[in-house]
């Protein structure tokens, strides 16, 4: 019993620790939210990309990547209803 | 396979700059991110110039930098926030010019991830504490301070973590000596599972969150959260104190807002009058600058326009500064320059002029102040540093008919668009051009005195008189000069006692005067001759050698005589060593295809010391050149140059005392005898080789370099200097007289530009009429007629003159494309011919094609697709035009709808393949609409990117999915898939490299090779038999899947990729360009040896050349997939930047001495040009 219990305060503790981990109950939209805000991070990181978004989008780099951030509030739209 | 990765043009964009005083308390430097390169640049005030101080590779990513200084110190650290996971202190060492770790601390993973810190830093102004975050939920706090020994000690990190917060923007605040506090533009996006969270509802509240660093109690705490505009994106910390108000600027678009404790003010910037009243302006980069009574912010906003905000009496004040172009980071210097940081294209150097003025000042938040963007008024611009920045396509081909091949390279965006041509050498900028009379056989550049820098005469001799030119303000032909005009001349210097030296076929005179001249006749013929300020020496014809010195009372001496007994074809006496009498080496050239070093000692003058023997033995050797050369005046290396009649240059190491020879390398330079000669580059010798091509060896910034010059072949050319040009060239090309200098040196390439209306998106070469066909196309901007109509009102509302290319074009909103196609002549650099498309079409693909039934006519498609929008991805009608292209000139024969968009096109066995949304076709054409003749039956993931087609194999590529190898079968008219990838990679470019295999570049920086198993050849050879297997497919795939057989992160996003050869005879090599303006090769290794060697190499440097981030060299070129047959030439090429010792102990280790090392780094490096 103790150690289901540990397991389950371990698996909290990785969860608490690593943003994006997800759980048995992770609903697809929770996994896409946090893909979604993984690669909009990495893109900001990466100033090359940035640069290419930004030149196929016509707008500067200060906007693509203000859009990025913003995006990483609700990267993918409300979750659905059920 | 192996390849070897060599960077060959480092990347031009810059990521952002910073301003600080690094070497020492009054210089002026910048540090300069590249993203994986940072420099420092150093302002020379009194010249108005930037010299570039420190450039280092660091193979990892720069995400963030900012200056610290420490309470009471005078100099600036420089801070970094990479991918490394660590948080790095540099400092500049003054005296040798190089970064060092001050201090490294780890705090996370590395990689760019959203929770580890280091996208932001923030400094205290104080110098006490730093913050360091990350893009959600992690925030540290640093107390910095000093040990005894005052040395920078760091504490353990203080947490200000909130989960689920996204961070926008941070800074330290000025709070003088009280606890330090970092301001914070975060969004909570609240957790999934509570119905009124951001995350769920989309509605959001941007704070402004102040963190304050309790340096009592250690540790920090969130201490106010103040909602702010939703559209806030930058935090401009204020001076506090005496310095300025204190406080910190939050950049909202439209809205500056000064916010200090319960106070705030906020101002609106000036408007630009074209601008849409919906659109907001945002502020991309600022800078500062702060002086006793000064204090100002300059603010750019992302169309360019510059804003002054300053504090005066009445409070805050934001004036229209001027008009550049935007930046993606700008910074002021103390001495009144601005550097602005492009972020495409050229960047500039600007000095502050101009005065005080009341115009288009805002000082509230109600009224919006119009202005119409002028010309600079209070900029005045110095120079441009050049950038390829954004590279969208590049082709290599010989289109101008030079013998070796030009790259082009569609570079920039929008009104900064251009076409660069690209040839490899220096740059030449001509000072003078002058006819002749006949064919020179000789110049020389005459010095005024021993010790001046400055030439007085220029000698050219022609057969059977010789002219003196007069070096002045202008070039003016003298006679009076002393010099014999009426024979020709086989040699000329200055002496020691400043008289001059003239040697000709039959006499030597040494010049005091005009009136006075010294005159000997030898016994002989004088065939050769050579001198430095205090030895002369002689040939005559047979093979008699002699040498003078010149006494300590100004006499030229005989010394000694040598019958060499053979002829001797060149000879070269080295200039008199720093602190020494004489020069202790004579270089003779002979008959016997040998070159013999000779003693001048005073003892054993004119013993032989050593023998070179030339590598053919057929060949001889056509000029000799003895040059000290090195990196600094302290390690000076003599070193023989030979150039032989069959094109080749040797450069042997001499030893100073014994006059040995050892490390002979090898470069071949052009078609003809090498002549070669003597030049100054920055203060040092270096060399110029004369052949086909005009070359010169120098040293720059701690490399050796041996360049072509883009300029003609030259007959003859020595060094030259003027009050003009200090180091420039001299020299005659045919019955011409040139003098030119050097542009940049360290150059790669030099390039000439084409400037082009949109964003440039691909490029063809027309094969035959040898022009190239460019697409550009631009979203969110407005098409040329349009602009035309805006510019009329501009100029109705002011006069001045209006420059499209500074001031950009008004954005149009999403889903307006403005785009033409057009033909550029490569030779003449014009624009043949440009057709605008209307109607709110775009062009996304381009081939130049023949098709079956109209073998004669040279056909351009183009696909076109109508109200295009990127996110998500739609459109109302896409077509394939088809145009014929008559004489430069497009014509349009007809327009075919097609229902989905098409990306990719490319011609096949005369008709066309066409990737059409998911679906791959085959078209033939018709008299009114292309024909489709084809479709593959399995479709594509999401949709067909680039098609490459090699014998009866179709390479095509899904955007998202990679390469999926498909087969074309006439008898039952389908397209089979047979083999993919099993790797979803999203492709921006690929090639084909021979049958079985396709190297590609992806968007997420990484290059790879894949190969198909070769089962796949035997299953090719009866498609009938295994049509069905292919059809089932394996695993919901393609039955065969692409073997992985080379990978690398390039660390930069390559965005197109050619198999090409740069040089004559050359190894074919794989050249890519990427947005970051840089141009690299891949270059096969083909020798087992040579591949263990570069890999033991690689080993050893990754221990002793650790990169400056502390990232792991390994882990960094594994960034996406594990580093596999790729060898990182940039990481091998730090050798030479690593101290003596550890040179040698390498070499020990590696079992090849230095010298050996840097000749097979060389030997690589020449096989690419």
């Amino acid at each position: 019993m103790s150690d289901r219990w540990n397991a389950q305060a371990q698996l909290e503790h990785l969860q608490q620790k690593y943003v994006g981990a997800g759980n048995a109950d992770t609903s697809k939209w929770e996994w896409g939210c946090s893909i979604k805000r993984d690669s909009y991070a990495s893109h900001i990181g990466h100033h090359p990309r940035l640069l290419f978004m930004s030149l196929v989008e016509n707008e500067s780099i200060a906007r693509t990547k203000l859009q990025f951030l913003t995006k990483m509030i609700q990267p993918c739209g409300p979750p659905d209803n059920n | 396979m192996f390849l070897y990765s060599l960077t060959l043009q480092p990347a031009g964009g810059i990521h952002k700059v910073l301003y600080g005083s690094f070497s020492s308390s009054k210089a002026q430097e910048i540090a300069v991110s590249r993203g994986k390169i940072l420099e420092i640049y150093r302002c020379n005030d009194q010249a108005s110039s930037l010299e570039i101080v420190h450039s280092t590779e660091l193979f990892g990513m720069i995400r963030s930098m900012c200056t610290f200084r420490m309470t009471g110190a005078n100099k600036d650290l420089l801070v970094i926030g990479s991918d490394s996971g660590k948080i790095v202190f540099l400092k500049l060492d003054p005296n040798t010019s190089k970064l060092e770790v001050v201090h490294m601390e780890t705090y996370g993973k590395s990689g760019c991830r959203r929770i580890v810190p280091g996208q932001y830093l923030a400094a205290d102004p104080k110098g006490r504490s730093l913050m360091v975050a990350a893009i959600e939920k992690q925030k540290f706090v640093y107390i910095l301070s000093r040990d005894n020994s005052s040395n920078l000690t760091i504490s353990s990190p203080l947490e200000a973590h909130k989960g689920r917060t996204i961070v926008f923007d941070i800074c330290g605040i000025d709070m003088g000596f009280e606890n330090p506090q970092f301001a914070c533009l975060e969004v909570d996006y609240g957790e999934s599972d509570n119905p009124s969270s951001s995350v769920v509802t989309g509605i959001y509240q941007k704070l402004l969150v102040f963190y304050e660093m309790d340096l009592g109690l250690n540790h920090v705490i969130r201490k106010i959260a103040q909602p702010i505009d939703n559209t806030a994106n930058l935090l401009i910390p204020v001076p506090g104190g005496t310095d300025g108000p204190g406080g910190v600027l939050v950049i909202c678009e439209n809205l500056i807002r000064h916010i200090k404790g319960q106070n705030e003010t906020s101002i609106t910037y000036p408007r630009r009058v074209d601008m849409a009243a919906n659109r907001g302006l945002l502020i991309s980069c600022y800078s500062f600058h702060k002086q006793k009574d000064v204090l100002l912010f300059l603010l750019q906003s992302e169309l360019g326009d510059l804003y002054k905000v300053s504090f005066d009496s009445g409070g805050l004040k934001v004036q229209y500064f001027d008009t550049i172009f935007p930046c993606v980071s700008i910074c002021i210097l103390k001495s009144g320059y601005l550097f602005a940081a492009a972020e495409f294209g050229n960047h500039a150097f600007y000095r502050f002029v101009g005065e005080d003025d009341d115009t288009y000042v805002s000082t509230n938040s109600t009224d919006i102040v119009y202005f119409a963007p002028r010309k600079l008024t209070n900029l005045h611009e110095i120079f441009i540093i050049e950038s390829l920045c954004a590279i969208t396509d590049l082709k290599v081909q010989d289109l101008c008919n030079e013998g070796l091949p030009q790259i082009y390279a569609l570079s920039g965006k929008s009104t900064r668009s251009s076409l660069r041509i690209l040839r490899h050498g220096l740059g030449v900028s001509e000072m003078a051009v002058a006819n002749l009379p006949a064919k020179p056989n000789g110049i020389w550049s005459i010095k005024g005195t021993s010790t001046s820098n400055i030439d007085k005469y220029i000698l050219i001799s022609f057969s059977g008189h010789t002219l003196v030119l007069s070096v002045g303000e202008m070039l003016s032909e003298i006679s009076d000069s002393g010099f014999d005009n009426n024979s020709d001349t086989i040699h000329a210097g200055t002496l020691a006692n400043n008289c001059f030296l003239q040697i000709c076929q039959n006499s030597i005179r040494v010049i005091a005067s005009k009136d006075k001249v010294e005159k000997w006749e030898p016994p002989g013929r004088i065939s050769r001759a050579t001198s430095n300020e205090k030895q002369v020496a002689i040939t005559l014809a047979g093979g008699i050698l002699m040498y003078f010195e010149l006494d300590p009372s100004g006499k030229l001496k005989e010394v000694e005589k040598r019958e060499m007994e053979q002829e001797v074809l060149c000879i070269h006496l080295s200039s008199i060593p720093q602190g020494r009498v004489r020069s202790r080496f004579l270089a003779v050239g002979l008959y016997d295809s040998t070159v013999k070093i000779l003693s001048l000692d005073p003892e054993g003058c004119l013993t032989r010391l050593s023998t070179q023997a030339l590598p053919s033995p057929g060949c001889q050797p056509k000029s000799v050149c003895l040059l000290e050369m090195g990196h600094s005046p302290q390690d000076l290396q003599l070193f023989l140059h030979v150039g032989l009649d069959n094109g080749l240059v040797l450069r042997t190491i001499i030893d100073s005392i014994t006059g040995q020879l050892s490390d002979t390398r090898s470069r071949y330079i052009g078609s003809k005898p090498v002549k070669l000669s003597r030049a100054l580059v920055i203060g040092s010798e270096s060399l110029i080789a004369l052949s086909s091509r005009t070359w010169v060896a120098y040293n720059y910034l701690g490399k050796h370099y041996f360049t072509p010059l883009s300029y003609e072949a030259m007959d003859y050319a020595t060094a030259f200097s003027s009050d003009h040009c200090s180091e420039g060239f001299v020299g005659v090309a045919d019955k011409t007289l040139r003098i030119f200098m050097v542009e940049k040196l360290g150059e790669v390439f030099n390039s000439s530009v084409v400037p082009l209306r949109y964003t440039p998106r691909k490029m063809e070469i027309n094969p035959d009429k040898k022009f190239l066909v460019i697409l550009e196309s631009e979203h969110n901007s407005f098409p040329q007629e349009q602009r035309e109509k805006f510019r009329t009102v501009f100029e109705a509302q002011e006069n001045d003159e209006k420059d499209e290319y500074k001031i950009g074009t008004p954005k149009a909103g999403e889903g307006i494309w403005a785009s033409c196609i057009r033909i550029v002549d490569p030779i003449k650099c014009e624009t043949l011919s440009l057709f605008d498309l209307t109607n709110n079409e775009n062009a996304v693909s381009l081939c130049i094609c023949t098709f079956t039934g109209y073998e004669t006519d040279m056909f351009a498609v183009v696909g076109t697709v109508k109200d295009m929008n990127l996110n998500p991805r739609s459109h109302s009608a896409a077509y394939l035009n088809v145009f014929k292209i008559i004489e430069g000139r497009l014509e349009l024969m007809h327009k075919t709808s097609v229902e989905d968009i098409p990306l990719a096109l490319c011609p096949f066995y005369g008709k066309l393949l066409v990737g059409v949304g998911k679906f791959l076709r085959l078209y033939e054409l018709g008299k009114k609409k292309l024909l489709k003749k084809s479709e593959n039956k399995t479709t594509f993931p999401s949709l067909i990117s680039s098609i490459k087609v090699d014998d009866q194999r179709i390479f095509a590529c899904d955007i998202g999915e990679s390469v999926s190898v498909l087969r074309y079968r006439q008898e039952d008219n389908q397209i089979y898939c047979f083999a993919d990838d099993v790797v979803s990679r999203w492709l921006s470019n690929f090639t084909i490299l021979d049958h079985d295999t396709v190297a590609a570049v992806d968007k997420f920086e990484n290059f790879f090779v894949l190969r198909l198993p070769a089962a796949c050849e035997e299953d090719e050879k009866d498609i009938a038999s295994v049509k069905y297997k292919w059809e089932a497919g394996f695993l919901n795939a393609a039955y065969y899947k692409m073997e992985h057989i080379a990978h690398f992160y390039i660390g930069d996003l390559a965005t197109s990729l050619q198999k090409c050869c740069l040089s004559e005879g050359g190894p074919e090599i794989l050249l890519y360009g990427t947005t970051m303006g840089a141009i690299g090769a891949l270059v096969p290794i083909t020798k087992k040896e040579e591949v263990e060697f570069f890999i033991h190499l690689e080993m050893y440097l990754r221990q002793e050349a650790r990169p400056l981030l502390g990232r792991d060299h390994m882990a960094f070129r594994s960034f996406s997939l594990p580093v596999k047959n790729v060898i990182d030439g940039d990481l091998c090429e730090q050798y030479s930047f690593l101290s003596y010792n550890t040179q040698r102990t390498l070499s020990e280790q590696l079992g090849h001495s230095p010298n050996e090392i840097f000749k097979r780094l060389e030997e690589v490096k020449n096989r690419i040009f």
